[in-house]
């Protein structure tokens, strides 16, 4: 950084607004070459910056609307199990805090009662966040000895051991499973699309860098009101200020897929066929020293001096969760996991008891060896489990502004055309007006579609069937419905009339919560229900701040249109009135 | 309340490291306070604003990796990096009259905040 080459080019001396305007047309010719990288260059490198450019581009735009959604829902799934609160308003704040050994005995009850002859009894401790409340899951029980289904699974009160009755609904687990599973797919069609789509991310990051030349100077520079060039502006900022995370995200993003882009590797080693894919996940991933059923009856051990010696080597409260396989059998053991807060990594410690004399059989550590602890480490920094409220709240954060890194730079790919083709006095093609109708329908169209699952949570009937489906359904209709809508429209009155519409579905979903449930926004006060009131004032915030945007771009019509009032009046589009700002 | 302090510190010194990056560059400089300090000190004080800038940022990385330990600590450091430059970018695109004392506060803030972390 050179004190030098810092004259120009940087918006240049600010105090004339004149000079601001004057040195935005030149640069008009310039700019439309991507992020500053000039054709005058002549150097070599220039060829190479330009091919980099031409990749950028038609890598961001190819997949940006799927990268969009992807971006969109998992920043949201930052917030999984609070949505998931939300949206089951029958349930009490979290039971976070009961005394372990208590709890896991009547959860242990519960399963004699639901699941007795189980393959395998699976204890959910209320150890925090990501664990609420008490919960089982059991798999490979006996109906014919009373059990209510092979396998099930329970949210169970733990002050009372009777399950809880909630709502039927996906909740923000559907809503967070949905940034690799796209929902309507198949497991592998969606590995396939949401694999290339990271690839892309990924190049598209890459030759993002190369072709920023001024990374660092340029990161503070925002001019706004400039049509194309505060665009630009805006997707670098985006990008660049976040940029650890964006890299971390995607980087990360493969490596939790593995398995599935690159599977001769595992195949090298192991055979193609399903059975050798098995041990392999077996090998990797499940604790050691588990054996099949004896078909012997032995008594299982209490486990209250077993969780008493987990608690003692991990801390009070530490206990994440029991698996028991095969209880009852004498070859029954059971697996404790610790909590998972401390470490960045994910996963924790696991200690394996002998389930009939209660001896420890295997302390296995995080990660079994420095591939998997490498692996661990980046899916822990992609999840983010490990995270308190306020790096949760940077996670959500960085994540909205990737989100807002990939809209910008699809809005810019169709302003930056759109005001090449006003300047040649052609009407614009058919590909940048499908671009200009799927940069709305998905920009402003998703966020509406996540507002309407939520109403629809809101107003299906508690009791109808399949409500937890049709939530979803009812999300991507009003998506659907958006995509027509924004086809219809002039471009400029979808932007505004859409923002309009996903400002007041946000806006309006507190006043939604309070006329359909008892947990308004003065009572979750009152009562310090932080994550109804965070939910509350989050949705009115974003709410507001759409409301904000719709206001701003109704204002200011060349921030959409560059230039199309301005070719009928005979003006170039820096000189629009509002320009400055 | 050490993890108050420590965060407390972190975003001081890492919004203080920011301001004096963006005012060590000269065309956000003279947005910011070109009428108030005309170009008088300027070719003295910019290049050390420039390593104070630095600087801060490395209190921030230290301060926050030793309250939270190497894996969440910088974790935590690129997440606020990231709120507190586009807080930066905001002032001195709307507000660039305040980016100046906004920075300055921190700057002095921060070493005071750090002495306290230290002691407590």
């Amino acid at each position: 950084m050179t004190r030098t080459s810092m004259g120009k080019g940087l918006g240049g001396s600010p105090k004339v607004d004149g000079s601001l305007k004057a040195e935005g047309s030149s640069k008009a010719e310039g700019s439309s070459k991507a992020e500053g990288s000039s054709k005058a260059d002549g150097s070599p490198a220039g060829g190479f910056r330009q091919a980099m450019s031409w990749l950028h581009t038609w890598v961001g735009l190819t997949l940006g609307w799927v990268l969009f959604f992807i971006f969109l829902t998992g920043t949201v799934g930052y917030f999984d199990t609070e949505i998931d609160r939300w949206m089951q308003p029958e349930l009490p704040q979290a039971q976070t805090g009961l005394n372990s050994t208590d709890t896991a005995e009547v959860l242990l009850d519960r399963l004699r009662v639901e699941a007795p002859g189980a393959d395998r009894w699976f204890l959910t401790l209320p150890a925090g966040r990501h664990q609420p409340y008490p919960g089982i899951f059991w798999q490979g029980a006996s109906t014919k000895a009373g059990a209510s289904a092979a396998s099930g699974e329970l949210q169970v009160n733990g002050n009372t051991g009777e399950p809880f009755s909630a709502r039927d609904t996906g909740g923000g687990q559907l809503l967070y499973q949905m940034h690799w599973r796209l929902h309507y797919l198949s497991r592998t069609q969606a590995d396939i699309i949401v694999g290339f789509a990271t690839m892309f991310m990924l190049v598209a990051l890459i030759t993002g860098i190369i072709i920023h030349k001024k990374i660092f100077r340029d990161l503070f520079t925002f001019r706004p009101g400039k049509g194309q060039r505060s665009w630009l502006d805006a997707h670098n900022v985006l990008s660049v200020v976040a940029l650890p995370f964006h890299l971390m995200i995607t980087y990360s993003g493969l490596i939790f897929m593995g398995f599935s882009y690159m599977p001769l590797i595992v195949a090298a080693h192991y055979g193609v066929d399903d059975e050798a894919r098995q041990q392999f996940i077996s090998e990797v991933f499940d604790p050691p020293g588990l054996v099949d059923s004896a078909r012997e009856p032995a008594p299982l051990v209490p486990l209250g001096h077993l969780i008493a010696a987990a608690e003692d080597r991990w801390g009070e409260n530490r206990v994440r969760s029991i698996d028991i396989r095969h209880p009852g059998d004498s070859n029954a053991r059971i697996i404790f996991y610790e909590n998972i807060e401390r470490r960045v990594a994910s996963g924790g410690e696991r200690l394996i008891f002998d389930g009939v004399s209660g001896e420890l059989l295997h302390q296995v550590p995080p990660a079994t060896s420095a591939a998997k602890g490498a692996r661990d480490l980046f899916v822990g920094l992609h999840e983010g489990l490990f995270a308190p409220p306020v790096l949760r709240w940077l996670f959500f954060f960085s994540g909205l502004l990737g989100s807002g890194m990939i809209a910008t730079g699809l809005v810019l790919w169709a302003v930056k055309r759109r005001q090449r083709m006003e300047k040649k006095h052609r009407l614009p093609h058919l590909g940048l007006r499908l671009v200009e109708k799927l940069n709305v329908g998905t920009v402003v169209g998703l966020p509406i579609g996540i507002a309407a699952y939520f109403w629809a949570n809101r107003l299906l009937p508690v009791a109808s069937v399949g409500r937890a489906d049709w939530e979803v359904h009812l999300m991507f209709l009003a998506w659907l419905m958006v995509l027509i809508h924004a086809a219809c429209r002039p471009n400029h009155r979808a932007w505004v009339e859409q923002l309009a519409i996903a400002g007041l579905a946000f806006g309006l979903l507190p006043l939604l919560n309070l006329l359909t449930t008892d947990r308004g926004l003065w009572h979750s006060l009152v009562a310090n229900d932080w994550v109804f009131v965070g939910f509350d004032l989050t949705v009115l915030i974003v709410g507001l701040m759409l409301g904000w945007t719709a206001w701003r771009v109704w204002q200011k019509r060349s921030l959409i249109d560059t230039g199309e009032i301005s070719i009928k009046q005979g003006r170039s589009a820096q000189e629009l009135p509002g320009g400055q700002s | 309340m050490v993890s108050m302090l420590s965060s407390l510190t972190e975003w001081v010194l890492g919004f203080g490291g920011m301001g004096s990056l963006c005012l060590s560059m000269k065309s956000h400089a003279m947005k910011s306070h070109a009428r108030q300090i005309g170009n008088l000190n300027y070719r003295i004080w910019r290049p050390g604003q420039k390593w104070m800038g630095w600087s801060l940022l490395a209190l921030s990385i230290a301060i926050v990796v030793s309250a939270r330990g190497w894996g969440p600590g910088l974790v935590s450091f690129f997440g606020m990096l990231s709120a507190v430059t586009l807080l930066v970018i905001a002032l001195i695109t709307y507000r660039p009259r305040w980016l100046v004392p906004a920075s300055l506060a921190c700057v002095a803030v921060g070493p005071i905040l750090t002495g306290f972390y230290v002691l407590f």
